[in-house]
């Protein structure tokens, strides 16, 4: 498209201004980083949101302040911003970056380069961001370069989405990116400024100060020729404003000028606020608020004012009754009636089609809006020279007329009956100001200094300080929803009676002050307050107040005995002040003036921060939780306080916390559901659900660990303990082992001293008797005879002894012995035949029973045993008792057991059993013997495994059972 | 020890800068004029590349607008030079740069106009021809919020560059540059400056004259290597400094190079040097100058000396020779 043709020109002037435009100037001093301000977005909170050169700022309806972001100076300019599809609110940022805040703190991202990003838009395919001489779009965290101006020749300068299209003005004309193609579509060498989308077309602002409407596929109209650079265009309500670098004209929808606003201001972007308000950002100069709600003054001088039925209000000014309405935009008045130039009228009130007058001396004039007609009502001039206080009708259509020092009079225009109220008949005090009807028809009177009288069916009742009122002084009384009555007074703040009990409002409510000179109903539970200072909207339900100060009016203005008219459902208002007329106008009736939410900025514990959104589990120690909130009150001047529960079950809410920071710590383990809502406000609550971990000790897997290395110890110990007694064993063993081969060596020694001994004294002592064999003969006729058979026998036993140790010693010392399989009854035969000589001697008698054959023995050893065993039974005969010898051989368990018995001396074995086979142990001093028989026997057993046992009785034999093991041990 | 560095450069620029003019040229350079040539002149009128890169320094406190006006910025009327038919024919282009690469960019450093050294955001940009308008007159960019240049830590402070550019025609343009808070008249920006890598300028025409260019030589610096272009051999040039009384540069003769290396000693570290051309002859002239430092990198001028115009500082040994003379003063 080529051709530009101009359909329509307006040229107009920036000189005039928009009529009771108030606009409010934010700057450094209010809380912005820069007076340099690029950008302005509402967030989903209804927050505006200020981007400046320097940082960021947000005004919350009630004040403006710097955002804190963690950002260098370069990331800290804000060229321009966004809500995104997700209600997230995105910067972008004049070195190229873009920047969001998330749930887990501010998340910058680096944008395709390091121009200026001019437009950020978001679309269900990402969202574009458009550099001063690129295109990029966001998805996933990172931003994919779509297109790059050669040579920064072509430089963007805004952007807009239009049929799912990307326009994108330049300095050199309009151009589009779609289906991944870049192409210029419109005004080529134009420098466009400004882009924006309005009734299905695209506007099109030029450096030049012109402005274009584009249809697509249609030739571009000019819509208005400003001579001004435009910077931005925006339609709000029903105005377009356009902004340049020299102010902000202001048309209608059908680009007729409406106005101008900041002359000579070089404007930067436009929004309007959730409450209504137009914002305006500049270059060098801050921010500028166009109050949705704007207070306007008419030179009227009245303490007069009620609402008129149509939207308007009368207003009663000396001797005139002027009737003001909003017409173009502006408050007109007009004069509605004229009274005598004498008369000052005091009251007013509209009752249909009659406006009722009242006067301070001329009674009561009675003005017909239709006929124009004035009558006058008095009674018997009673009124006459009187002031008429207040006027009121009642559900009945009573006149009530409250006449200075003469109290109050009733009417009632139907009957015409006629009555008086004053100290007479019941009446506490003449001089009443303020009349007001209750729902219930009671006549509400009040005084100044004497409280208020309450008349009902006739009957009165009086309220002071006794009823509960604070302040007997009222300045002013009004009637609200649901029986309510208001009274304002000059030190007392507000009382509120409601169900016959009085409460009070007061500073330490958050009411700016306690002098209240007026209180008028708006609507709800809403209320127009003025106070010296200036007025105040008062929420009766939350007690919350929002404040108008002179900041609001266009001039200063003093509030004396503020008289409040409320109209147009409480949209308009009118105060008398002693600057005029005081019209209030709240412009968009359809705005949230008292929006009311809170939101989770961040959670952080230790200072690491946490997603909010999700579930957050910490350990039990991090526990210096901080949970920062954002509360939006818009509208709301008063404290906005918190309250808070842990569990979702908690019936009591812990507050009110009057600070945007809760700060948690000393948490135990558990599972909680951290919920903060604004004060009694259940539809703001925000959940964040948090679980303290157990302690390690308390896990689980601790308690199995901490078990596991308790049995381990345990057994650590048992097993060292284990080892130790091993230890102290062995050591034993060795000690054992070594005193034995101590004893074994000790006793080999002996042994072979003993062999030694015994060997080498065989030899000289088989000499001696032999020797005394070849004397024997000799001897036999000696003298000495005697002597030297005893020297004879002694030395036969010496040689004896020396042959049995020797013996002894041989059993004892043989190693390797020839363990064989022997016949009991050989072995018994061969003894036998041993000792023949001595059985046969002593007429001994032998029976043998073989009941076990065989046995598997040393057969000299066995041998050894049958022959001392029968030696013995001969030796140990009793006297003139023929010895009668038993032996039996038998098979018991794993022995083979042969058993040798007697009917000789016996044994005393009480007295001799341990005795009775040690060595050289001879128990019959009677009997020849060496006493190393049975001693030989116990050593050859013993060695061998086996046992030798005695049964024996004094006189009466013994028993020798001897047990040879079948398995012997071999040595 | 950059970081060092920096608060002293940092430190250097706001003490010894609170109130003086941010002109370029600036009165202590006894400069007439900036210079550049359009696209078709000989580089025998002095201009190398026909483009000329200046960078203003806003102090990071600086709160409110600031302004870089332009002097004569058209080309034709009373200061400029006219070329071929004696009608001016010729348009230069000014931009104002800022944002991100404005400075950091290493193109926008260089002393050749290649590359991105058009780098940062373009903040604003005219083109001048002959209209008498501009002529003899201040023409004004801005007002500029001083966080649209780009901030540079080692001067604490946000850089814009303006790039001059001849464009079509052969005439020559000179003009001078202003960084003003004030949109109306020249009002200093406390605590700004201003400074160049190459400098194209007009020398004082009047013989016996001298104009200074101020190089702040750093810590790094060991060694420069000046480069004048089109000095036309016309008089003389010296370095003077702290420790330099007057070292002789190479003179370059007419559209001819000329380069000298001078060494730097500790005692020159963070200051300025004072390079004097002392013409010889009553004539108009326009040249070239621009310094290397050892590693090859353009050593900043500045219109306003960093430290001070420097001067030498006398080493002076007093010795005794009671023989012949009472003291003996000897100087090095």
């Amino acid at each position: 498209m080529n051709k530009v043709i101009a359909i329509c020109c307006f040229i107009f002037s920036a000189t005039t201004t928009l009529v009771g435009q108030q606009l409010l100037p934010y700057n450094t001093a209010d809380g912005l980083p820069q007076s340099f301000v690029y950008s302005l977005e509402n967030d989903s909170l209804g927050k505006v949101w200020i981007g400046t050169g320097n940082g960021i700022a947000n005004y919350n309806g009630n004040v403006l302040q710097e955002t804190a972001i963690p950002y260098e100076p370069g990331n800290r300019f804000i060229s321009t911003s966004t809500l995104d599809l997700n209600n997230n609110l995105w910067f972008g940022h004049y070195i190229g970056n873009l920047s969001t805040r998330t749930s887990l703190g501010w998340k910058l991202v680096k944008g395709v380069n390091s121009t200026k990003v001019i437009s950020l838009l978001s679309t269900f395919e990402g969202m574009y961001v458009v550099h001063q001489n690129a295109i990029g779009r966001l998805k996933n965290d990172s931003v994919k370069l779509l297109f790059q101006s050669k040579n920064n020749e072509l430089q963007f300068q805004d952007a807009i989405m239009f049929n799912s299209q990307l326009f994108i003005a330049s300095n050199n004309g309009l151009w589009r990116y779609f289906n991944h193609n870049f192409e210029q579509v419109a005004f080529p060498n134009v420098n466009i400024t400004s882009l924006s989308v309005l009734n299905d077309q695209i506007i099109i602002g030029l450096a030049s100060g012109k402005v274009y409407g584009w249809k697509m596929e249609e030739e571009a109209k000019l819509l208005i020729t400003t001579n001004e650079y435009i910077t931005v265009i925006k339609q709000i309500s029903n105005n377009i404003y356009v902004g340049t670098k020299s102010g902000v004209f202001v048309l209608t929808n059908e680009w007729k000028s409406n106005g101008t606003v900041l002359k000579n201001k070089y404007i930067t972007d436009v929004l309007e606020d959730v409450a209504g308000n137009i914002w305006f950002s500049t270059y060098g100069d801050g921010v500028f608020k166009l109050p949705n709600e704007q207070f306007s003054i008419l030179p009227i001088t009245s303490d007069v004012i009620i609402p008129n039925n149509a939207k308007g209000y009368f207003i009663a000014s000396n001797n005139q009754v002027l009737s003001v309405k909003w017409q173009s935009n502006k408050w007109n008045y007009t004069v509605l009636v004229t009274l005598p130039k004498a008369y000052e009228i005091t009251c007013l009130y509209r009752s249909n089609d009659e406006l009722i007058i009242g006067t301070k001396k001329n009674g009561i004039q009675i003005f017909n809006v239709i006929s124009k007609k004035i009558t006058v009502f008095d009674y018997n001039n009673f009124l006459v020279d009187k002031s008429i206080h207040d006027i009121v009708i009642d559900n009945n259509h009573v006149w009530w007329v409250s006449v200075s020092l003469s109290g109050v009079l009733s009417y009632n225009p139907e009957t015409e009956d006629l009555n008086f109220y004053d100290t007479s008949n019941g009446l506490t005090h003449n001089d009443i100001y303020h009349l007001q009807v209750d729902d219930d028809g009671g006549i509400w009177m009040t005084t100044k200094g004497s409280g208020i009288a309450k008349l009902t069916n006739g009957v009165f009742e009086y309220f002071s300080f006794n009823e509960g009122l604070n302040d007997l002084d009222i300045t002013g009384i009004t009637a609200g929803k649901n029986d309510k009555i208001l009274l304002s007074s000059s030190g007392g703040g507000i009382n509120l009676f409601q169900n016959n009990v009085f409460y009070s409002v007061t500073y330490s409510d958050g009411l700016p002050t306690n002098f209240v000179q007026n209180i008028t109903h708006i609507n709800s539970d809403m209320y127009w307050l003025s106070t010296p200072s200036g007025l105040c909207q008062f929420n009766v339900n939350n007690l919350s107040f929002k404040t108008f100060d002179q900041k609001y009016f266009p001039e200063n203005i003093a509030f004396n005995e503020c008289n409040i008219a409320v109209n147009d459902s409480g949209n308009s208002a009118a105060f008398s002040t002693t600057k005029g007329v005081l019209m209030y106008r709240l412009n968009n009736h359809s705005s949230q003036l008292n929006l009311l939410d809170l939101a989770i900025v961040s959670v952080e514990a230790n200072k690491k921060p946490y997603d909010y959104k999700k579930h957050i589990a910490l350990p039990f120690k991090r526990q210096d939780i901080v949970i920062i909130t954002d509360i939006v009150s818009y509208g709301q001047t008063s404290p906005v306080a918190l309250e808070y529960k842990l569990y979702e079950s908690d019936t009591t809410w812990i507050g009110p916390v009057y600070q945007g920071q809760l700060n948690f710590s000393g948490l135990r383990d558990d599972n909680y559901q951290i919920t903060i809502r604004i004060e009694n406000k259940p539809d703001t609550a925000k959940k964040i659900s948090l679980t303290i971990l157990k302690p390690f000790w308390k896990t689980w897997w601790f308690i199995i660990i901490s078990v596991f290395v308790a049995l381990s110890i345990i057994y650590v110990v048992f097993r060292l303990r284990l080892y130790r007694l091993k230890q102290y064993n062995k050591e034993l063993e060795e000690k054992v082992a070594d005193r034995t081969q101590q004893l074994s060596n000790r006793n080999k020694q002996l042994e072979q001293f003993t062999y030694t001994i015994s060997h080498d004294l065989k030899n000289p002592a088989i000499n001696l008797v032999e020797l005394i064999k070849i004397l024997s003969p000799n001897m036999q006729e000696h003298s000495d005879a005697a002597i030297f058979n005893m020297l004879e026998k002694t030395a036969g036993n010496m040689y004896s002894t020396l042959i049995e140790l020797l013996n002894v010693l041989k059993a004892t010392q043989e190693k390797g012995l020839n363990i064989e399989k022997l016949n009991f009854e050989e072995i018994i035969e061969d003894a036998q035949i041993s000792i023949k000589h001595s059985i046969e001697k002593c007429n001994g008698v032998i029976s043998v029973d073989i009941q076990q054959s065989t046995t598997l023995f040393h057969k000299p050893h066995l041998q050894s045993i049958v022959y001392n065993l029968l030696s013995n039974a001969i030796k140990y005969q009793r006297s003139g008792v023929d010895p009668i010898i038993n032996i039996k051989t038998f098979s018991e368990g794993a022995y083979n057991c042969i058993s040798v018995s007697d009917n000789g001396l016996g044994l005393d074995m009480e007295k001799d059993g341990e005795k009775l086979f040690g060595m050289f142990q001879r128990l019959h001093d009677h009997v020849e013997g060496t006493g190393v028989g049975l001693h030989l026997i116990h050593s050859i057993l013993e060695q061998a495994g086996g046992t030798i046992a005695v049964e024996s009785k004094v006189g009466s034999g013994t028993t020798f059972i001897v047990k040879l093991p079948k398995n012997p041990i071999k040595i | 020890m950059k970081s060092i560095q920096y608060i002293i450069l940092s430190l250097l620029l706001v003490l010894f800068h609170q109130v003086k003019a941010q002109q370029v040229p600036s009165p202590e350079e006894n400069i007439a004029f900036l210079t550049t040539f359009s696209s078709g002149a000989d580089k025998q009128w002095g201009d190398d590349d026909y483009v000329q890169s200046f960078f203003f320094v806003v102090p990071k406190s600086t709160f409110g607008a600031v302004f870089i006006k332009v002097f004569d910025p058209n080309i034709g009327g009373k200061h400029d030079v006219v070329n071929g038919d004696g009608v001016f024919n010729s348009k230069t282009k000014f931009m104002v740069y800022g944002g991100g690469g404005a400075f950091s960019d290493p193109d926008a450093r260089n002393i050749e106009p290649i590359g991105n050294y058009k780098s940062g955001t373009l903040l604003a940009s005219e083109i001048f021809d002959n209209n008498d308008y501009f002529d003899d007159t201040w023409y004004t960019f801005g007002p500029f919020n001083p966080t649209e240049g780009e901030f540079v830590p080692q001067f604490d402070g946000y850089v814009f560059k303006v790039i001059a550019q001849g464009l079509e025609g052969d005439d020559g343009n000179h003009y001078k540059y202003f960084l003003s808070s004030d949109k109306s008249t020249n009002r200093p920006v406390v605590g700004g400056n201003a400074f160049t890598f190459e400098y194209t300028f007009k020398l004082p025409e009047s013989r016996g004259s001298v104009a200074h260019i101020y190089p702040l030589v750093d810590e790094n610096v060991i060694a420069i290597k000046q480069n004048n272009f089109d000095f036309d051999l016309e008089g003389v040039i010296k370095v003077y400094s702290v420790a330099k009384n007057g070292h002789n540069v190479m003179l370059s003769p007419n559209q001819g190079w000329e380069n000298s290396e001078h060494r730097i000693i500790a005692a020159e570290h963070g200051k300025s040097l004072d390079i004097q051309i002392i013409k010889s002859k009553d004539r108009v002239n326009d040249m070239t100058f621009y310094i290397f430092n050892q590693y090859n990198e353009a050593v900043p001028f500045f219109a306003v000396p960093i430290g001070g115009v420097p001067k030498y500082k006398y080493n002076v040994d007093v010795q005794y020779n009671y023989s012949r003379h009472p003291t003996t003063i000897k100087t090095k």
